[in-house]
């Protein structure tokens, strides 16, 4: 299997993206982050990380969409590339086929 | 009031951090954070919030530059290299005189760098040199006095307990150098080098052995260690292990050691080791009690201490050493006599009193080269600049495109910089060459031989490295600021308003550098007048065509040899003498002079023997010389110079037939003496003294060295037929001989090193002040053409023009002048107050620098008055 090199907190960041479709933005993914895992990743952590995932070309961004709020200031919008589902994908097989060794922990169908 | 936006500065820190588009949708996600923190939790804690994610963002700056803008940085330094060349060859005249110039100043900073390490090193080959002391004695009569009695050094490893180790050394050989005989077979040579010291020494001084047991070597007291020099220069390139050398004709001592030259390194030299037990079994065994004896320094000690804490606690105890520990009824009085200690490391370039083992280094020398030479590598750079910012109006053009173009200040200014530190290294590489060519005569000069070892190679090229980075800042820095601050619309327009700024800074740095040149030339004048001064200086007696013939002490007497010299035709008169002759130490002993409290009182002495004032030269003002007639009397026979007799209250005629007793140290009794005459003062020290009170004993014994007057025809025959009969008289020892002129140009050995190096960097940087006046003259004459060419037009002479360029130069040395002279009289001054027989600084070395930094500008300018005489207005000013 080719390597993805995906690490955790990008992995998170990458749900995140797919999850919020076409809002996701800065400040939408850091919120929805915090909500979800209880984590409140700073700025300039999330930055690097959408910089690392736009290198491996898993995600691509738009500009657009200046707000009030912002200063008049606009957002960078994250959306999800073929790689990026792919990662994604082959991250969660991965993970539930390991899943799936462990003894008595694995939920097995009902037979 | 809710504030609607984040604190000013955090914008501001945030700025720096970020940049472009980047920085617009960053700012935007934070400010967008920010109101949402402010509404929820008010505006500290979104300040906070704000704060702690601008930090965040640091590692944004550092892991990942703007990826909008970089360019390759390959390229630009390729494209850096190729225009830096480019300028390097099309203006090769300036950039050479550039380089050039820093590449002397470079090897002078360089040079003095090594030398000063060198003498820093001394003595740090010692395991723990901040442990290790030498004990020191002070008198209150005479002063400091490296060495300390015979019976110290035990007492005080059995006084103190911190003191770990000790060991006691002594030079068999004289302390004038004079040196003793030594023979191997039939060949016979003189040692001038050849102490005795306590077996201990080996391990404190971290002696180390190439040959032989250290721990056995010094046992037997009629063993050897020799240094490696010497078993070089006795026994060439075979093992001398278990070789009898034959020392003073006396002894046969077995060499059961070599160890490394330790000369070049240390304050304390020898060539020739030989134990402690040497002098006490046997050359010293007739002498009764030199090992009680506690008033005579005669040894070195040193001792080791536990650590650092033991050294301060040393210094405290030992001041009171003399009253705690000495026998009883000796010194009662800390005052009169007491012991210091001095950390080994300090000696060489710190300590400057009686008995030093050797002339030590002298830290003033080192300050002053290093002051000089970085002196010169400012010239230089002073140099760099200006030719630099001159050359401005044809790199303005250059900078006017690039900036139209769109290069940005900083660009411009990086690409000013490297051409800077390219030029640097060039000079740093011909540095490197000029030092190899100034390396030997430097040593010969300053008398030093540095060993080349990798440690102060590594530590050239360090700071070779460092001098070429700060010198880059430092010349680099404001032609790269003023070069680059043109407004490309005013530079291509033709507007060259570059010259009018460039000029006043331009100005002051010419005037330094002819201040610096001044304060140089005008110092090596006065320096030379010292010593001119000093060597013709009439000292009250006649030194010239006298010569110091050296004998082995106890040996033949005086009588004897004197007869056999007498004889031959060009030797005019003969003495014996020893003690505060010129060009010696001057030792002093103690007397009794009738009238005065029984006190002893020390004063300068010479021993010497018949016909004293007829060989020296010296006039006896009252009574006689010494002659036949005193030999053998009951009373001591003492002639005292004027000063002594004036400091008792005598009149020359009052002092004939005066008691004056001699007392002797080592028996505690007075020899009975009495007053034959008075000698007319003379200089029997250097010109750094005042003439001191001196006594002059009568010696019949087989005491001093042999002085002969000579008539000055065939010198070379006479010495030869004197080597001739001495073989006849000692057979066993060498003869060798000294003029007494020499030993006393020994006395201004540092004068003359100081002085000849001054000449070199005097030339030096004369020369470089030059090389970049042609730089400049050259450039001004240029860019004044079209003003000289309507000048002409409008009938000026060629004399008329060279005056109006040469009237900024007039006004630059005036100003010059006045500062130097002013800095290089204080400076002499103080110099010249280590003398007490002195010139007077008058004007004359002020008007010669003055004179000369003017006539090299005459020069220069008349040798471009050609070039102005061929300008014609016809083709110059055609474009107008």
């Amino acid at each position: 299997m080719k390597r993805t090199n995906l690490g955790e907190f990008e992995e998170f960041v990458l749900l995140v993206i797919g999850a919020l479709g076409s809002e996701a933005y800065g400040v939408s993914i850091k919120n929805e982050i915090k909500k979800r895992t209880g984590r409140n990743p700073s700025v300039g952590a999330l930055h690097s990380a959408l910089y690392r995932l736009e290198d491996k070309r898993m995600v691509e961004s738009r500009v657009g969409g200046a707000t009030a709020e912002r200063g008049g200031r606009r957002k960078k919008y994250y959306s999800l590339t073929e790689v990026g589902k792919k990662a994604l994908v082959a991250a969660n097989d991965i993970r539930s086929e390991l899943f799936n060794m462990i003894p008595g922990l694995a939920i097995k169908p009902n037979k | 009031m809710r504030k609607k936006s984040p604190p000013y500065w955090l914008d501001w820190l945030l700025d720096k951090i970020l940049s472009g588009e980047q920085a617009e949708i960053i700012k935007g996600d934070l400010l967008e954070l920010y109101k949402e923190k402010a509404i929820k939790h008010g505006s500290t804690w979104a300040s906070f919030n704000y704060f702690v994610d601008v930090l965040s963002l640091l590692r944004i700056k550092i892991f990942r530059r703007n990826r909008y803008k970089t360019l390759n940085k390959m390229d630009l330094f390729f494209y850096n290299w190729k225009i830096t060349w480019r300028v390097l060859i099309r203006d090769r005249f300036t950039s050479s005189i550039n380089i050039l110039g820093l590449s002397i100043g470079f090897a002078s900073v360089l040079l003095a760098w090594i030398y000063i390490e060198h003498e820093n090193k001394y003595d740090k080959f010692i395991v723990n040199p901040k442990t290790t002391v030498r004990v020191s004695s002070h008198w209150a009569q005479i002063g400091n006095y490296a060495k300390t009695p015979f019976p110290v050094g035990p007492a005080l490893l059995d006084e103190y307990s911190y003191v770990d180790d000790f060991f006691r050394c002594v030079k068999i050989t004289t302390d004038d150098g004079s040196g003793i005989p030594v023979r191997i077979g039939d060949r016979k040579f003189f040692e001038e080098k050849m102490i005795s010291v306590d077996k201990s020494f080996i391990e404190i001084f971290n002696i180390q052995f190439l040959w032989g047991d250290p721990k056995s070597a010094l046992t037997d007291p009629l063993s050897l260690v020799l240094s490696q020099r010497a078993a070089k220069k006795y026994f060439g390139s075979e093992n001398p292990i278990g070789e009898v050398m034959n020392i003073e004709g006396k002894y046969d001592m077995v060499v059961t050691g070599i160890v490394e030259n330790i000369h070049n390194k240390s304050h304390l030299e020898f060539d020739i080791l030989s134990p402690m037990a040497f002098m006490i079994d046997i050359r010293w065994k007739q002498w009764d009690g030199f090992d009680h004896d506690w008033t005579s320094p005669l040894v070195w000690t040193y001792a080791r201490l536990k650590d650092e804490k033991s050294v301060i606690q040393l210094e405290k105890d030992i001041a009171t050493f003399v009253v705690d520990r000495y026998p009883e009824g000796i010194i009662d009085d800390n005052d009169n006599f007491h012991h210091y200690v001095q950390r080994v490391s300090d000696i060489h370039l710190k300590s400057n009193i009686g008995r030093e083992f050797k002339a030590n280094g002298n830290q003033t020398m080192l300050v002053v080269f290093g002051t000089v030479s970085l002196l010169i590598l400012f010239i230089a750079s002073i140099n760099f600049i200006n030719l630099t910012t001159a050359r401005s109006t044809i790199r303005a053009k250059e900078v006017g495109v690039k900036k139209v173009v769109g290069a940005e200040k900083t660009q411009l200014i990086r690409q000013f910089y490297f051409e800077v530190f390219v030029q640097n290294l060039l000079a740093v590489i011909v540095a490197y060459l000029v030092l190899f060519l100034i390396w030997q005569p430097f040593g010969h000069i300053m008398s030093v031989d540095i060993p080349l070892d990798r440690s102060t190679a590594l530590s050239t090229v360090l700071i070779s490295v460092f001098l070429c980075f700060i010198n880059t800042l430092i010349a680099g820095t404001y032609p790269a600021i003023f070069l680059t601050s043109f407004k490309p619309t005013a530079i291509l327009k033709g507007k060259l308003l570059a010259i009018g700024r460039g000029l006043s800074l331009r100005r002051i740095l010419v005037t330094m550098q002819f201040v610096a040149a001044m304060v140089f030339i005008a110092s090596a004048l006065i320096i030379s007048d010292q010593l001119d001064f000093i060597r013709n200086k009439d000292i009250g007696v006649n030194t010239s065509q006298l010569v110091e013939v050296n004998r082995p002490p106890r040996s033949i007497s005086n009588e004897v040899i004197i007869e056999a010299f007498r004889s031959h035709p060009n030797v005019i008169s003969a003495t014996a003498s020893a003690g505060s002759l010129p060009g010696k130490t001057s030792p002093s002993w103690s007397y009794h002079p009738q009238g005065f409290p029984k006190e002893r009182q020390s004063f300068n002495t010479i021993w010497t023997y018949d016909d004293f004032a007829k060989v020296f030269g010296g006039e006896i003002i009252a009574g006689e010389d010494f002659s036949r007639k005193f030999r053998g009397d009951s009373l001591n026979a003492v002639l005292l110079n004027e000063t002594l007799a004036r400091s008792l209250g005598w009149s020359p005629e009052e002092a004939i037939g005066k008691s004056f007793d001699e007392f002797e140290w080592r028996k505690q009794e007075t020899n009975p003496g009495r007053v034959v005459g008075v000698v007319k003062d003379f200089n029997f020290r250097s010109l750094h003294h005042e003439i001191d009170p001196a006594v002059m004993l009568y010696t019949d014994s087989d005491f001093g060295n042999i002085i002969l007057r000579l008539s000055g025809e065939d010198l070379v025959g006479t010495i030869k037929a004197l080597e001739t009969s001495w073989d006849e008289l000692m057979p066993d020892v060498p003869f060798t001989c000294k003029f007494m002129d020499e030993s006393i140009e020994m006395q201004y050995q540092k004068e003359t090193k100081l002085s000849t190096s001054m000449g070199y960097f005097t030339s030096l940087s004369l020369f470089i002040t030059i090389l970049g006046l042609i730089g400049l003259v050259s450039f001004m004459l240029t860019q004044r053409t079209k003003e000289i060419s309507i000048r002409k037009v409008l009938g000026a002479g060629v004399m008329q023009i060279i005056f109006l360029v040469s009237a900024d130069f007039v006004k630059i040395i005036a100003i010059a002048f006045v500062i130097a002279s002013a800095v290089s009289y204080f400076m002499m001054e103080r110099w010249l107050q280590d003398f007490s027989f002195r010139i007077t600084v008058g004007i004359l070395p002020f008007l010669a620098a003055g004179l000369l930094a003017f006539l090299i500008i005459a020069i220069l300018l008349g040798l471009k008055s050609v070039e102005l005489s061929k300008i014609n207005p016809a083709s110059t000013l055609k474009d107008e």
